[in-house]
């Protein structure tokens, strides 16, 4: 190895560092039952099935919708972002995305998180999977099959330090 | 989640994702149904594959809190498969050969959780094959 193929593997890995592995046995043992898709999008684990805003004082209202899950993420220290575009070098971050289920009473929120594999992973429920309702890899939570969480709302960043939830 | 009782066998209708699931406490009958159904299913059904994780519709957990000596710690139940897990998260799947599914998806519907399982995609007889 030249040391031109050391640097990129340096600057490759340094960037690498903000952005989590794909680590479903971390949420097992238990604490699957007690943190949810924000707790795994966000890598926080707080035993308190997490909600938008719940820790800043701006807990989104019913109906779920974008806007109000929005409003509670950005309180909470979420950046949103356009999708086809990275979170950046400046802080230590990495990507997330929202969708919702829009039903009348089925009405609920799911996120999902680009692991460094390049494949986004998520926590439908108790267990953590990097698989859509089809059983594929996701490669696009905008493209993925989501069931019932038809609305797709946008993605954000994750920035280390700059996320509270509970 | 949301706050059951905090010493009784517990069911939990497994549908959402982000918000706490909806549960009610099994009475003397329901623990004993599930006790009958769950035992039949060990003694008669071949072990299977535990079903993929997915949003939507899973199924059902029965948390036992108490203790019942005729229940494991939790039963997870759905997708024809019936599986007996650890609190720590070893598991063993059944097929549902004794209905427990069926059974508990009239009992979430006779509490008024009927358009929560359309909407969700839950099947009407579990025995359907569920939405793509």
């Amino acid at each position: 190895m030249n040391w031109l193929e050391r640097l990129v593997e340096a600057f490759v890995r340094w960037v690498e560092r903000c952005i989590p592995a794909y680590d479903p046995q971390n949420w097992a043992d238990g604490i699957q039952f007690t943190n949810n898709c924000y707790n795994y999008a966000c890598a926080i684990r707080t035993d308190t099935w997490a909600q938008p805003g719940r820790a800043t004082g701006h807990m989104y209202s019913f109906p779920i919708d974008c806007a109000g899950i929005d409003a509670a993420a950005r309180s909470d220290g979420l950046r949103p972002l356009d999708c086809d575009r990275g979170c950046g070098c400046r802080d230590c971050c990495y990507k997330v995305a929202l969708a919702i289920a829009p039903g009348e009473v089925y009405n609920d929120f799911n996120w999902y998180r680009l692991d460094r594999d390049g494949y986004w992973s998520h926590k439908p429920g108790w267990t953590v999977t990097n698989l859509d309702n089809s059983g594929n890899p996701i490669t696009d939570p905008r493209t993925a099959d989501r069931g019932p969480y038809t609305v797709f709302c946008g993605c954000y960043c994750v920035c280390q330090g700059q996320v509270t939830i509970s | 989640m949301s706050e059951p009782e905090q010493n009784a066998v517990v069911v939990f209708l497994l549908v959402y994702s982000g918000r706490p699931d909806p549960s009610w406490p099994l009475d003397e009958g329901g623990i004993g149904n599930v006790a009958a159904r769950h035992a039949d299913v060990r003694g008669r059904a071949l072990r299977v594959p535990t079903p993929p994780a997915r949003l939507g519709y899973r199924g059902f957990r029965i948390e036992n809190r108490p203790r019942v000596d005729r229940l494991p710690p939790v039963l997870l139940v759905g997708g024809g498969v019936v599986v007996e897990a650890t609190e720590k998260g070893d598991s063993e799947a059944w097929a549902d050969v004794a209905g427990l599914e069926s059974w508990l998806l009239d009992e979430a519907r006779s509490r008024g959780h009927d358009q929560l399982l359309r909407e969700a995609g839950a099947p009407v007889r579990p025995d359907e094959p569920q939405p793509a």
